[in-house]
């Protein structure tokens, strides 16, 4: 009775050591980290470059620009960072972790309020202090856009305790939360309200005082610099600038130095 | 599409078998022992019951990353770096669900029956005989337990692998953390297909697990 139980359990062994063995290799590969403001207008960027080059496969992670700083100085093995502010950039090339002249401004973010509930046609300011009671924005601390949204409140009032705040872990979140109901207005990125087509329904105002220079870098630790130089320069190629400014965002300066 | 899936079972069976490896000779020492020494061990292989894996996460970030001492000196020595990696994913796993595995099977050794092992002994059976026959007979619903724990343990851990893992899809990328970033892009439809996919898969090993238990347990009573 005891000897067939083990033999299935010593084939059962056999398929689990076979099957542990880690999978081939692709090719070649392209891991970029990108601020979650930026994830789905990359996506798109990632589906155009595949068609000129089929064979190579991009990874994409993405979080807020300060967690994925963290990452990045913790040895995470990134070739690429599309950051959703300058400092950041500008502090891992401080630190050496960025390969020379590689960092370059690839779009001008725009922060956004949105009520998708609200119609009112009132300014943003009566807009904010209607909603006052619970607005979300992402975290100040390690998302850009949550530290523009917090800036602008400050303007608005001196009195920080205010308004009750949410706070996310990115903006992508944070438009999360509006759109699941769970909060009912807040900031976010204005590419996050122009998904799927049209713009999102309900209020929406646009800071366009407020724009955020979003950089992207080439880390000094990447293997596949001349993939990652290649996927560089198609961002600042015409057809890839029309992708991110039909997403939402403002561009910089035609003519690149990458 | 498959990928975390394919990970997430990859990482559970690697951790699962190195831990059931660990674990046998652990368990049967705490099960056998009684000094201050052994409280000591027992008490550290707990603590991820009662510790948030944030704890372990960030404590694990700090040794494994290349910008510390004995990262350095992993990478150094190895050639592997164990921050955002497969590899340093498999050793937090190991880690982390170390007391789903020793437990049960700690509790199965000391359950063990001597006089059973004594009476084959008097019979001069071998060592081989005893073990596969006596002892292996009595622990096989520990062991069973252990392993579907450790098993399905692994492949729910999340925040462990959030801090370490860095959701590099194909190498970090679990089912977990996937579901996590589907629920953050508002891909509702990927997010309820891994989560119903998770969710099946654990009711039916678990439900396995027990449901053979409590058959052996009543088949004996007869």
């Amino acid at each position: 009775m005891a000897f067939p139980t083990s033999r299935i359990g010593l084939n059962f062994l056999f398929l689990l050591i076979a099957f542990c063995s880690s999978p081939p290799a692709t090719a070649k590969t392209l891991t970029i980290a990108t601020a979650s403001n930026f994830h789905s207008t990359l996506l798109k960027l990632v589906e155009s470059f595949h068609k000129l080059n089929p064979s190579v496969r991009i990874n994409i992670s993405s979080g807020s620009s300060g967690s994925l700083y963290t990452r990045i100085s913790m040895g995470a093995p990134y070739d690429l960072f599309f950051s959703a502010d300058v400092d950041t950039p500008k502090r891992l090339d401080g630190q050496g972790l960025v390969k020379k002249n590689t960092r370059f401004t690839y779009a001008y973010g725009r922060l956004a309020f949105w009520a998708p509930g609200d119609n009112a046609k009132i300014s943003v300011r009566e807009m904010i202090e209607k909603h006052q009671g619970k607005l979300v924005i992402a975290n100040p601390k390690i998302a850009p856009y949550g530290k523009a949204a917090e800036q602008l409140l400050k303007l608005y009032s001196k009195d920080s305790k205010k308004y009750q705040l949410v706070v996310a872990e990115n903006v992508v979140q944070a438009h999360q939360y509006i759109k699941g109901g769970s909060v009912v207005a807040g900031f976010v990125s204005y590419s996050q309200l122009l998904l799927r087509g049209g713009q999102a329904r309900g209020y929406i105002a646009v800071f366009d005082d407020k724009q955020l220079e979003q950089q992207v870098v080439l880390l000094s630790r990447s293997r596949e610099v001349e993939l990652a130089l290649e996927f560089l320069r198609f961002i600042q190629s015409d057809g890839a600038r029309k992708i991110i400014e039909d997403s939402g965002y403002r561009l910089p300066k035609a003519g690149g130095d990458v | 599409m498959f990928e975390p899936v394919l990970l997430s079972l990859q990482l559970a069976t690697s951790a699962t078998i190195i831990l059931l490896i660990v674990s046998i000779p652990l368990a049967w020492w705490l099960a056998n022992g009684s000094s201050i020494f052994r409280s000591v061990v027992w008490a550290t292989t707990a603590l991820p019951l009662v510790l948030p894996p944030t704890v372990l996460g960030f404590y694990l970030l700090l040794a494994f990353s290349p910008a510390s001492g004995l990262g350095k000196l992993i990478v150094d020595w190895f050639g592997v770096q164990l921050a955002f990696s497969f590899a340093g994913l498999l050793i937090a796993s190991v880690i982390y669900s170390l007391p789903f595995v020793v437990q049960p099977l700690q509790i199965g050794f000391e359950r063990l029956d001597g006089r059973t092992i004594e009476a084959a002994l008097s019979l001069r059976a071998n060592w081989w005989v005893i073990i596969t026959r006596v002892i292996f007979p009595q622990l096989k619903g520990a062991f069973l337990v252990a392993f579907t724990l450790g098993f399905a343990h692994t492949l729910g851990e999340f925040g462990v692998v959030l801090m370490i893992g860095g959701n590099i899809p194909g190498e970090t990328q679990v089912i977990s953390i996937a579901i996590y970033e589907s629920v953050e892009m508002l891909d509702y439809a990927k997010a309820h297909l891994y989560s119903v996919g998770l969710l099946v898969f654990s009711f039916i090993v678990l439900f396995l697990t027990y449901a053979r238990n409590s058959f052996s347990l009543k088949r004996k009573g007869e």
